[in-house]
């Protein structure tokens, strides 16, 4: 995007922000808007106005429970009953535990693996899209079924069609001739992760493709046409114009869909592996859920959740500055 | 970078007073707020706990209801009928929950101050939510109603923590060798009463050609605790225990001969590999699978979902060396927040009596009352003598002397048994892992 | 930058507009339209719709053909008794309609908390709406698992527990982060001069939104708020310890019904699937016309 909200804004909001730091109560210092006055004052207050529903929602929904939480993980006992201050001792129980590091280094695998296959795919199904082509419609509206699918159901059916004797994924390998035997995927260690990020990818590409599909549209033809005279091929062009130019939505797309496997990944794992073989695809949010529900380990379960949401606090104020700084 | 909105003529707004009327879109969320509004309203005064002021409510939802899911819907009916008619102006709420949510929700309820006044619970569960307080003892009211817990089935045992007794057994399942005599009789194959004519069986009974297995179990992704239930009877059977008396057992030779049985069972192609509870129930339900070490319930269910196979099960002991078993108990519990803790207590006080003792005597499992099943019922169901004669050689499968640690314990039994049926790693080497976690867990 | 509405005209105004554009994208690109792309449109179709299908498939089975191998692709013979038994023994008129309502409810809702928010997190670049921003994004990133148990206790003070409305309250929490952001990024697109100039002429904030940018970003309000329907339509892990009577079920619940204690009844829970699936991707389709242009030009993060 080439115009800066921010400049375009202008002086009005550079006073805005100047009274906005002291403080919206502060009538100290009256905003020396042309005309406005009085309202000037108020007007500061306004983006607050705008963001209190949303705001309230979020506390009352994140903020209170996520404090809950970060207590919790410094106590020991059940979630009901006498408590202990524990201090570190969760999280030291959790460093030292293998299952944990097996569960980062799962979850390290997937958010890394499906971010990166959503994104291929989803890029790869844009190209696809872009041109005209007869049928276009419908075959958007088939794309974006995976997205829109429930996923308990999806996951289910996946789930039967991974199953390595009566599914009609092996058959189909089968008879493609790609592999007499089938793949054991659900039993398998690596298959399983494969088979858990093949859903994920399914579920996630569409939501990719569409965000590319419009970012594409926003590249300039005169690119292209510059690109063109140059003497430059289509790869060629795929690399100098088309990916720089998709730059901040694949920004997006790594965040959101980082988000996703964090969150989404639970319902697909519980129900395709239940975090199976031998803990083979057991994520962080897997784990949680069975310390919290399976063994009523509850310290443990706030242990990981609290650590995970540091980590994304930290991913997250990165994300932002890097946005911000692009943004300019 | 040439900005593309050039090209486009902007829409100017249009020119108004300043004071404008409500656009359309702020009136349609103003209605949307107003009926979300509405609808919270009606359905909130529909909702929650307590009934009218005619009368109490018992709450008791739970996934028993589910009448068509094997004959236990039928007689939790039946008590909850005869229970209204006895308690006029008590309703019980017989909500039905899911058995897939059933326990996650009764313990984030119990948890949250949202306790329902009955619940149910299987082994692990009493076990687990005793020790966690959320239970409230029973001894009061089973000493009002003239109760004796000691003329109980065995079982029962299992559900009192330091004499405080925290759950009346509703029924027992201890675990036999249900098989299919359509395909014994197919396979001309003899029912095995032994070891050895069992492996005779397995080998006669495995075609792989019609896709047809001579044993099904456990063998792939599961949940823990039914990994744990499922691979029990076979570690029972052969005369070994994970845990004994608090201490780790796991690598006794009991152990490992019962983990090399099934490892083997499945390279050589005689149980089906990768297969969850669910799983195998349904190939044996659908003929594919010959023999199943189960509860008997399972024939009800069975002749519910493909009468033809249902027809066709039949039970007989584990033929394992050790000829123990195990068994796996429902009890009834009244949580510690429950609010209507003495008509509960009524409720299950009611489900003793005789003649709902008789019907779950009919229903292929073991009443907590034994004895009073008279003889021609017993007669009547052949099965049920069985059933009867295995509950008394039937060992609880919590670990002995460190009942609260189940979770964990099958935790630790589960990955490990999920890694020996995907690797070509042998039972010595899964039972020495085992062994090892579990002595770190239980500290010896 | 491309306004949101602007999209659409265009491809309405294809013989004119949209043939040139495509003309001058295919030189400049030189990809011609081959068997080869039409094969991978074709592999792309299939690998999107084709477990929908075999949720249909399965379905027409009887619970003993499930097991039959090799399994048929096409059903040899479908029967519609799984649909039959779940319209006649089962509630799924009732959780329909439940989850439709708390569907509706909670996009619209979402959408009237998030529209002012994401503007305002758009248009004012100060310190206050970057950390909203930020904590936006943050509340995303905690499992919503760890948090159910908490949030379940509000849940019970509140008297939101199974009834509808307690529902929509736990769908809002889950939809509105991320429809903050996907606004955001929608309202970014619309150009700031022409609020600058309704400004000018004596409107205020408010005002500005509701008129000018609101109509110029409808594809991307439907997108979001289509984004926040299927949220709600699907959710699994607050709803299933929320309600418990029978009345107040909704889809994801009713499908969770069909795995018993002691068997499953595979059929009936492919059959309710499909009820259950179809509603929100006919919905879709009816409006993902729009879909597409409503991210255009809304996307630089």
């Amino acid at each position: 995007m080439g115009t800066d909200p921010t400049t375009r804004l202008g002086v009005a909001d550079h006073d805005e922000r100047t009274t906005d730091r002291t403080g919206p109560a502060d009538a100290r210092i009256p905003t020396p808007k042309p005309g406005v006055g009085m309202r000037g004052r108020l007007a500061v207050t306004v983006p607050y106005w705008f963001l209190a529903p949303a705001l309230l929602a979020l506390i009352l929904g994140f903020g209170f429970p996520s404090i809950d939480v970060i207590r919790r993980s410094f106590l020991t006992g059940a979630i009901v009953g006498a408590n202990h201050w524990a201090g570190l001792d969760n999280f030291r129980r959790l460093f030292a535990s293998s299952e944990f590091w097996q569960a980062v280094r799962v979850t390290l695998i997937f958010t890394v693996g499906s971010v990166t296959g959503t994104i291929i795919l989803g890029f790869a199904a844009a190209m696809l899209m872009q041109k005209t082509f007869r049928g276009r419609g419908a075959v958007r509206s088939i794309l974006l079924v995976p997205w829109v699918m429930p996923l308990v159901p999806a996951t289910l059916v996946w789930q039967w069609m991974f199953d390595s004797q009566y599914g009609c994924v092996n058959y189909l390998l089968k008879v493609l001739g790609i592999s007499a035997h089938g793949v054991d995927w659900l039993n398998q260690p690596r298959a399983a992760l494969a088979s858990v990020l093949i859903v994920q990818i399914w579920r996630n590409f569409p939501f990719a493709a569409v965000m590319y599909l419009s970012g594409l549209q926003t590249i300039p033809l005169e690119q292209y046409e510059a690109a063109r005279v140059d003497g430059a091929n289509g790869a060629k062009i795929i690399w100098y114009i088309t990916l720089p130019g998709l730059r901040q939505v694949t920004r997006m797309l790594v965040l959101l869909v980082t988000i996703w496997s964090f969150g989404t990944s639970l319902t697909v794992m519980l129900l395709l592996t239940s975090g199976g073989p031998a803990n083979a695809t057991q994520t962080l949010t897997l784990l949680t859920y069975s310390d919290a529900f399976a063994r009523y380990d509850y310290g443990a379960a706030t242990a990981i959740g609290t650590l995970v949401l540091a980590i994304s606090a930290i991913f997250a104020a990165g994300y932002l500055r890097v946005a911000r700084r692009h943004d300019a | 970078m040439k900005k593309r909105y050039r090209h486009r003529e902007p829409r100017t707004p249009r020119q108004r007073a300043p004071h404008v009327p409500i656009p359309r879109l702020v009136l349609i969320i103003l209605a949307a707020l107003a009926l979300a509004t509405a609808a919270a309203c009606s359905s909130s005064s529909s909702a929650g706990s307590g009934g009218g002021s005619s009368g109490q409510v018992l709450e008791f939802p739970s996934f028993v209801w589910h009448g068509t899911d094997g004959p236990d819907g039928f007689i939790y009916d039946a008590i909850r009928v005869a229970f209204q008619k006895d308690n006029p102006g008590v309703k019980v709420d017989n909500s039905l929950i899911p058995f897939d949510n059933y326990f996650t929700k009764t313990y984030s309820d119990m948890v949250a101050g949202a306790a329902p006044d009955i619940a149910n619970a299987y082994d692990p569960q009493v076990l687990q939510w005793a020790h966690q307080g959320l239970l409230t003892p029973l001894n009061p009211y089973l000493r009002a109603a003239g109760i004796d817990v000691s003329k109980m089935l065995s079982s029962e045992q299992l559900a009192i923590v330091n004499g405080q007794i925290y759950g009346v057994l509703h029924n027992s399942n201890p675990r036999v060798l249900v098989y299919n005599s359509d395909l014994f009789g197919k396979a001309h194959a003899t029912v095995p009463t032994n070891f050895d004519q069992l492996k005779a069986a397995m080998q006669a009974l495995t075609m792989p050609s019609s896709r047809q297995y001579a044993l099904g179990t456990v063998t792939g992704n599961e949940t823990p605790d039914a990994t744990y239930l499922e691979l029990m009877p076979y570690i029972a059977g052969f005369g070994g225990a994970f845990v004994t008396d608090g201490h780790a057992t796991a690598n006794s030779p009991q152990v490992v001969a019962a983990l090399d049985f099934l490892k083997s069972a499945v390279t050589d192609g005689q149980a089906p590999k990768g297969q969850t509870q669910d799983g195998y129930r349904q190939q044996l339900a659908a003929g594919k699978v010959a023999m199943a070490m189960i509860g008997a319930f399972i024939i009800g269910t069975v002749v519910g979902q493909n009468p033809s196979v249902g027809k066709a099960l039949k039970i007989t002991t584990l033929p394992l060396p050790s000829g123990r078993t195990i068994a796996v108990n429902t009890f009834l519990t009244i949580p510690k927040g429950a609010k209507h803790k003495a008509l509960a207590a009524k409720f299950i006080v009611q489900s003793l009596q005789a003649q709902y003792q008789q019907k779950i005597a009919g229903a292929e499992a073991v009443p907590a009352l034994p004895s009073l099943v008279p003889a021609s019922v017993a007669a009547a169901n052949p099965i049920y003598q069985t059933l009867l004669e295995e509950s008394k050689h039937a060992v609880t499968y919590a670990p002995s002397g460190a009942p609260d640690k189940l979770a964990q314990v099958a935790e630790i039994i589960t990955v490990n048994f999920q890694q020996l049926m995907t690797t070509s790693e042998s039972g010595q080497a899964a039972a020495g892992a085992m062994q090892s976690q579990l002595k770190a867990l239980l500290g010896s | 930058m491309p306004s949101s509405t602007a999209e659409p005209r265009l491809r309405r105004a294809r013989p004119g507009g949209g043939r040139k554009r495509s003309t001058a994208l295919r030189n400049a690109r030189r990809l011609p339209f081959t068997l080869a792309r039409a094969l991978v449109v074709v592999a792309f179709c299939g690998f999107a719709i084709f477990p929908l299908y075999w949720v249909l498939v399965n379905a027409l089975q009887t619970q003993a053909e499930r097991y039959r191998y090799p399994p048929e692709l096409f059903p040899i013979h479908p029967t519609l008794e799984a649909f039959r038994s779940i319209w006649t023994s089962t509630g799924i008129g009732q959780w329909l309609t439940n989850t439709f309502i708390v569907a509706s409810v909670t996009a619209v809702l979402t959408l009237a908390m998030a529209i002012p928010a994401a503007y305002a997190i758009s248009r004012w670049r100060t310190r206050g709406t970057s950390l909203a921003g930020f904590l936006t994004l943050a509340t995303q990133m905690i499992p919503p698992v760890v948090l159910m148990l908490p949030l379940f206790k509000v849940f019970v003070s509140l008297h939101l527990v199974n009834n509808l409305s307690g529902l929509v309250v736990a769908d809002l929490f889950w939809a509105l982060p991320v429809n903050i952001w996907i606004l955001k990024s929608v309202f970014d697109a619309v150009p700031v001069e022409i609020e600058d100039a309704a400004r000018v002429d004596g409107c205020n904030r408010l005002e500005v939104l509701l008129r000018i940018t609101l109509p110029m970003s409808k594809s991307g309000i439907l997108a979001a708020g289509i984004f926040a329907f299927i949220v709600a339509w699907e959710e699994f892990l607050l709803t299933r310890i929320l309600v418990t009577t029978e009345s107040k079920w909704v889809g994801s619940i009713g499908i969770a019904s069909f795995f018993g204690e002691l068997g499953t009844n595979w059929p009936g829970v492919m059959a309710a699937s499909l009820v259950f699936a179809i509603l929100p991707i006919v919905l879709f389709m009816f409006v993902q016309r729009h879909f597409v242009g409503g991210f255009a030009g809304g996307v630089k993060g």
